[in-house]
């Protein structure tokens, strides 16, 4: 009697664990995702010339295929999960923090813009762009970014990248 | 208690002192020995040297330090692209350099001229609609025309042999670029080069000129959106564009103001806010609010205003002059003045152009033409045009007075529109007239 109760019990828990990590893991997963869209991050008012920017651009659906980057895919680190959620977790805390409490409509985002190589991830291009690097003979500036012969970031050169006609949506924020 | 904390303050603040005059001492000794090699540093802010194109600098930052300083001061050096990325070539290119004096030790095969080809192995896009412009047949409709070759060489050059050149090599070809030729090393001839022409023909057959807006060594974009780089072409009597531009509140504002703007905004993101007006380049070529930005200078124009008679461009040949489509340069324009100005103004203004040009068209080139038809016809011409009142003041009238009134009143300059344009050509009809009434009565052309 008692052992078939520790044995229902043991059965019991790894049922319920076997029930529970799927759903743990896809409720993560989906709140991952869900946070990487620029419907999630333009749910902010500060961040609505920067979405519609990206409507604009290449990066943002704008090309003949229809296929678009995620926010995150370019504004977080790529390098490894554990970097990804660290980093994730570390940014999104700090811009709820200036949501909450500054005044965001005081930010300068065109001195914002300057420093992007801060912000925009090599390794997020390259998850995409990862053939990049095999097909770069011949084009001087990729052929020394990937031999490391120069310090630059991808956005150094790309500076507008992923954001069409940032600056025009900036303005019209400013006057709004 | 007090002096006691106060001396332990005071230790603190000495050991402080002490490690930091340490540490400077010691970061002086380290930069010592440093100094007894010394490694000159001529490109501070180049990236990506190797060490052939550290040979080149070296020589050439005491050969044309010039150059050098350009370069490193350029996104190129920023981003790694150097000498050889520019001017190696391979052993079989027409400007291939062979048995250079004091180039014995190097081992690459260097060009001297760098033709658009290379710049496309970045800039694609850019060097492709450029090849689609206006821009291209510089220096191709100017080889072409035999009428200008006899103005160039017989009446301009006095048919001098070896200077009949002269006006030709110092003027034509420095804005509209010239078949460049080469030695058996390699090296541009003197009759050929330098020209700093936008339609260069290259020995390979490339043709184009990057250079031209984006000036050697630095290639600057901010260079280039300022209307100075178009100025030095696109001035004087018979295509004033600079000074039509001084005219206009576009002028006057960037004249005013344009060095507190920003240059430097990538493209297709340089927008108003930027800048207060436009340039040359922000109407003709950038991509402002929803266009793309474009290296085809013809693609926003709606007439052909240079050529003897006004027509609306439809042509995808860069060697016609009426490369462009009219109605869709047109409508990409006014995209361009809607950033700032209401439709009610454009329309306005585009009316009063497209009048002008009608004017121009039917009021001054064909009732001109018809006469010079008509006297032609009865052999009232004489052969040498430059030595007639009648068909210099013909040639006047358009490709001076009549581009004037033309280009001023597409782009809003009331002087050249007027005074230097509409004003001048009635006086030059009325003399054509007075010319042709006196030769068709009398039969015969006036005495000298």
């Amino acid at each position: 009697m008692k052992e078939n109760t520790k044995v229902l019990y043991v059965v019991g828990v790894i049922a319920l664990v076997l029930f529970l990590v799927p759903l743990v893991w896809a409720g993560v997963e989906t709140s991952i995702e869900w946070t990487s869209t620029p419907e999630f991050c333009g749910s902010c008012h500060v961040m609505q010339p920067m979405v519609e920017a990206y409507h604009d651009s290449v990066h943002g659906g704008n090309n003949p295929e229809g296929v678009r980057a995620q926010c995150t895919d370019c504004h977080l680190p790529h390098n490894n999960a554990l970097v990804y959620i660290a980093a994730k977790t570390e940014s999104g805390l700090h811009d709820t923090w200036i949501t909450l409490f500054t005044d965001e409509t005081q930010l300068d985002w065109q001195a914002n813009r300057e420093r992007r190589a801060e912000y925009v991830y090599d390794s997020g291009c390259l998850q995409c762009h990862e053939n990049l690097a095999a097909i770069s003979a011949g084009h001087d500036a990729h052929e020394k970014y990937f031999s490391g012969t120069i310090d630059a970031k991808c956005v150094d050169c790309h500076a507008g990248v992923g954001h069409e006609n940032l600056n025009r949506y900036l303005l019209s924020q400013k006057y709004h | 208690m007090h002096s006691k904390s106060r001396r332990s303050l005071l230790f603190i603040v000495g050991v402080v002192l002490i490690v930091l005059a340490a540490a400077l001492l010691s970061s002086c000794s380290a930069k010592a020995p440093k100094a007894e090699q010394p490694e000159m540093v001529v490109a501070p802010h180049a990236q990506g040297l190797t060490e052939e194109s550290k040979a080149c600098i070296s020589c050439h930052a005491e050969e044309t330090p010039g150059i050098v300083s350009d370069w490193d001061h350029s996104k190129h050096a920023e981003n790694g692209v150097t000498c050889l990325d520019c001017h190696e070539t391979t052993a079989d290119s027409p400007m291939a350099l062979k048995d250079i004096k004091g180039h014995e030790d190097v081992d690459a095969t260097l060009s001297m001229l760098v033709p658009p080809s290379t710049c496309a192995k970045c800039h694609e896009k850019e060097v492709k609609e450029f090849q689609a412009s206006g821009h291209y047949r510089a220096a191709l409709q100017v080889e072409a025309k035999d009428s200008m070759q006899t103005l160039i060489h017989h009446h301009e050059g006095r048919d001098l042999e070896g200077l009949d050149g002269a006006s030709e090599e110092t003027g034509c070809m420095q804005c509209h670029g010239r078949r460049i030729e080469v030695d058996e090393h390699g090296i541009p001839t003197a009759d050929t080069y330098p020209t700093a022409g936008i339609g260069n023909i290259y020995p390979n057959g490339e043709v184009g000129n990057c250079t031209v807006c984006h000036t050697r060594h630095s290639f600057s974009i901010e260079e280039s959106r300022k209307p100075e780089a178009c100025a030095s072409c696109h001035l004087g009597p018979d295509h004033p564009d600079i000074e039509i531009y001084e005219n206009t509140k576009h002028g006057q504002i960037y004249a005013t103001e344009g060095e507190t703007w920003k240059w430097d905004s990538p493209p297709g993101d340089w927008e108003p806010g930027d800048y207060r007006a436009p340039t040359c380049a922000t109407c003709h070529m950038s991509g402002v609010g929803d266009l793309e930005p474009t290296h085809n200078v013809s693609q926003r124009l709606y007439w052909n205003a240079w050529a003897k008679t006004s027509n609306p461009r439809d042509s995808d040949d860069p060697l016609s002059g009426l490369t462009g489509h009219a109605e869709e340069g047109r409508a990409e324009m006014k995209q361009v003045c809607a950033e700032c100005h209401s439709d009610t103004m454009i329309e306005g203004y585009f009316a009063s152009a497209d009048k002008a040009i009608q004017l121009y068209n039917e009021g001054y080139y064909a009732p001109a033409k018809q006469m010079l038809d008509d006297l032609k016809a009865k052999g009232l011409l004489k052969d040498n045009p430059w030595a007639d009142e009648f068909q210099k003041l013909y040639y006047h009238l358009w490709h001076h007075e009549g581009r004037r009134a033309r280009q001023g009143a597409l782009m809003g300059a009331p002087d050249w529109a007027h005074w230097h344009g509409f004003f001048i050509l009635q006086q030059d009809l009325y003399r054509m007239q007075d010319i042709y009434n006196y030769r068709m009565e009398t039969g015969e052309i006036e005495k000298p």
